[in-house]
């Protein structure tokens, strides 16, 4: 079972998510949707393996839905060595702070203990490509290692 | 036993519209869902409002899509509720209604002004460079919009504002990548724009633009920056940091080619009266006992918006109410918020509608599209129908530009759906929407 946690804030994280879970699906293995608002870290180091996704906002910092979960890791700070997770970040080039968020996720989970799979994802809005193209050749070439790490 | 579903129709294919028809689809898989729009096309200020050079914002524009495409709502384009299909008749034959209608108009200035002097408003402007195909900005005789001068006021601190200004500033042959419309751009700017002063009522520490959209500006090749005031020093405040090295209005340097762009803090306008060719815009100052005169060839308003029920053609929203009856978006919140409030609200409401559903609040068992179809048939264009003049949008776009929009109703009508509206189209069906 693969977790595709997803923060966002005008909703594109939960569709690249949604695609994602979908691609994994169709490919054989489970997999299960959670908003990071709904997600309780104390379970995280649990999952095994997650995909965690999540956008950009303001100067560099997480939308709405990240944040409060980013805030309670740091603040209960779980031990995450059982965990494994691949990261996908939204972001928009022209900002400065371009995919600032995923990075800022993933350098705390790295620093609780979890290990990342594979190189982060990226999804630049001001390039024009399909967000849902990017997402799943993303997964796509990382599935067999994530699938064989859920076996 | 399958849980009964109820009928939603949501007026407006705006973002509020759109992400309200995406949380009850995921709520109910099953009920009729339709999205009523007054133009052929979709999105409303996703589309018309956004800058045309911001397209990542507009990049949302595929969960909206996805709706349509995969999830069975249903899009009736080219239907203006009030006018193709009376409210009356909608409500009653749906068991939810969504007002997402958003608001019309600028709301201008609450100053006194002469009548003869030139005030546009902000989101006027912005809708006709982003290819509305309702233009509420003054003509030549020869049909071309009139240029906007040389000299410019722009009156707001908000981001819709700092728009304004980048989109007046910007080298003309950096638009690359954007669908602005070229020709309305060239027709505004036909005259080349040697200043803005820029007129936002707050200290420079409440002032509501983002941080990010004022480095776009002052990122600029083509612009100078000048500041007037700045009556507190702001350390850790970013922008007074950007700003403060500005101080003074920026030079008057007639050999330079550059913009301009003179941001004043605590101005507030007080009147504005008509000086030979120009326009005078009277403005107190926090930090001048006078009050300050700036001849400008035109002044725009970037101070909000409203709805004005005396220039829509299909009645008056505030009449339009009902248990049944619901609100989101900018109409609901007068205008404020950007692109992803409007999904926070969206789930908000969603939910209070399910509730109230749940809890038998609500009607049930009306009769859903098919009761309304027959009055709709003559107008109706289906996502299909606005798939084909996106094809064809994309198919025309110039080199460097993203997209060419279509910006007569007719001609979008006869693209959508050439064997139903024909080649010549009339254009009595459109409505004033600005
Ligand atoms: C110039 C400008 C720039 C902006 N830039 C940004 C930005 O960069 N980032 C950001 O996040 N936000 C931005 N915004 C804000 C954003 O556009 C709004 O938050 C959002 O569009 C509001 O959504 P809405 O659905 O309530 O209204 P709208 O988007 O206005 O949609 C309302 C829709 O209802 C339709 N309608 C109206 N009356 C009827 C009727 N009687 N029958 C059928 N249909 C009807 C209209 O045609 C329209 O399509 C900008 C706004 C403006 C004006
Ligand atoms: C107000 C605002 C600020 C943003 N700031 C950044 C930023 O600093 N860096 C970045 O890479 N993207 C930034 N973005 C772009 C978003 O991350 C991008 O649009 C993304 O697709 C949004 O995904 P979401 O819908 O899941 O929130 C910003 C977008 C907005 C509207």
């Amino acid at each position: 079972m693969i977790k595709v946690l997803f923060g966002t804030e005008s909703g594109n994280s939960e569709m690249a998510a949604e695609d994602i879970a979908q691609y994994i699906r169709d490919s054989g293995e489970s997999a299960q949707l959670v908003p990071m608002e709904d997600c309780d870290v104390s379970e995280l180091a649990g999952a095994g393996l997650a995909i965690v996704i999540t956008s950009t906002y303001g100067e560099g910092e997480l939308p709405e839905t990240t944040q409060p979960f980013y805030d309670s890791l740091a603040e209960i700070r779980p031990d995450l060595s059982a965990l494994k997770f691949a990261a996908f970040g939204l972001g928009d080039s022209t900002y400065e702070t371009y995919g600032n968020g995923i990075d800022v996720v993933s350098a705390l989970l790295r620093e609780l203990g979890a290990q990342q799979v594979g190189d982060t994802g990226r999804h630049d809005a001001a390039k024009g490509l399909a967000l849902s193209q990017v997402a799943v050749d993303w997964v796509r070439k990382y599935l067999p290692e994530l699938g064989r790490l859920a076996a | 036993m399958v849980e009964f579903q109820p009928s939603i129709a949501i007026i407006g294919s705006g973002p509020a519209g759109c992400y309200t028809a995406q949380f009850l689809r995921k709520e109910w898989p099953h009920a009729e869902i339709c999205v009523f729009e007054a133009l052929p096309v979709p999105y409303g200020l996703l589309r018309y409002g956004v800058a045309a050079d911001h397209q990542g914002t507009k990049a949302v524009a595929a969960q909206f899509d996805r709706l349509f495409e995969r999830e069975n709502v249903r899009f009736a384009g080219n239907v203006a509720v009030g006018k193709n299909l009376a409210f009356e008749e909608l409500a009653s034959n749906f068991d939810i209604v969504v007002l997402a209608t958003g608001l019309n108009s600028d709301r201008g200035l609450t100053a006194e002004v002469d009548p003869s002097s030139r005030v546009l408003g902000a989101g006027s402007l912005l809708k006709a460079l982003n290819g509305h195909p309702e233009v509420d900005l003054p003509l030549l005789p020869n049909g071309a919009l009139t240029p906007l001068g040389e000299r410019l006021a722009v009156v707001g601190n908000g981001n819709v504002a700092m728009d304004t200004i980048r989109i007046l500033s910007k080298p003309l042959h950096n638009f690359q990548g954007s669908d602005v419309d070229d020709k309305r751009l060239s027709e505004l700017r036909a005259e080349r724009v040697r200043s803005i002063d820029v007129f936002g009522r707050s200290p420079i520490s409440n002032a509501k633009f983002d941080l990010s959209m004022l480095k776009e500006i002052l990122h600029l090749p083509s612009v100078t920056i000048g500041v007037t005031g700045l009556t507190e020093a702001l350390e850790g405040c970013q922008r007074y940091q950007l700003l403060s090295q500005h101080e003074s209005p920026a030079s008057d340097g007639v050999s330079d080619s550059r913009v301009r762009v003179t941001f004043h803090f605590e101005a507030d306008p007080l009147c504005v009266s008509k000086r030979g060719d120009r326009s005078l815009l009277t403005v107190r100052r926090s930090t001048q006992d006078l009050p300050s005169e700036f001849e400008v060839d035109t002044i725009i308003t970037a101070t909000g918006f409203e709805n004005k029920h005396c220039e829509a053609a299909t009645g008056n929203v505030e009449d339009w109410v009902g248990k049944n009856v619901f609100r989101t978006g900018w109409l609901s919140r007068n205008g404020k918020g950007t692109v992803a409030e409007n999904r926070r609200e969206a789930k908000a409401v969603s939910q209070a509608i399910i509730t109230q559903f749940k809890a038998g609040d609500l009607p049930v068992c009306a009769k859903g599209f098919a009761a309304i179809e027959k009055t709709i048939e003559p107008y109706v264009v289906d996502f299909r129908g606005w798939k084909n003049i996106d094809s064809h949008e994309l198919a025309t776009a110039n080199p460097d530009r993203c997209r060419r929009k279509i910006t007569d109703v007719p001609k979008m009508l006869s693209i959508a759906a050439p064997s139903k509206f024909g080649q010549q189209a009339k254009s009595g069906n459109m409505i004033r929407m600005v």
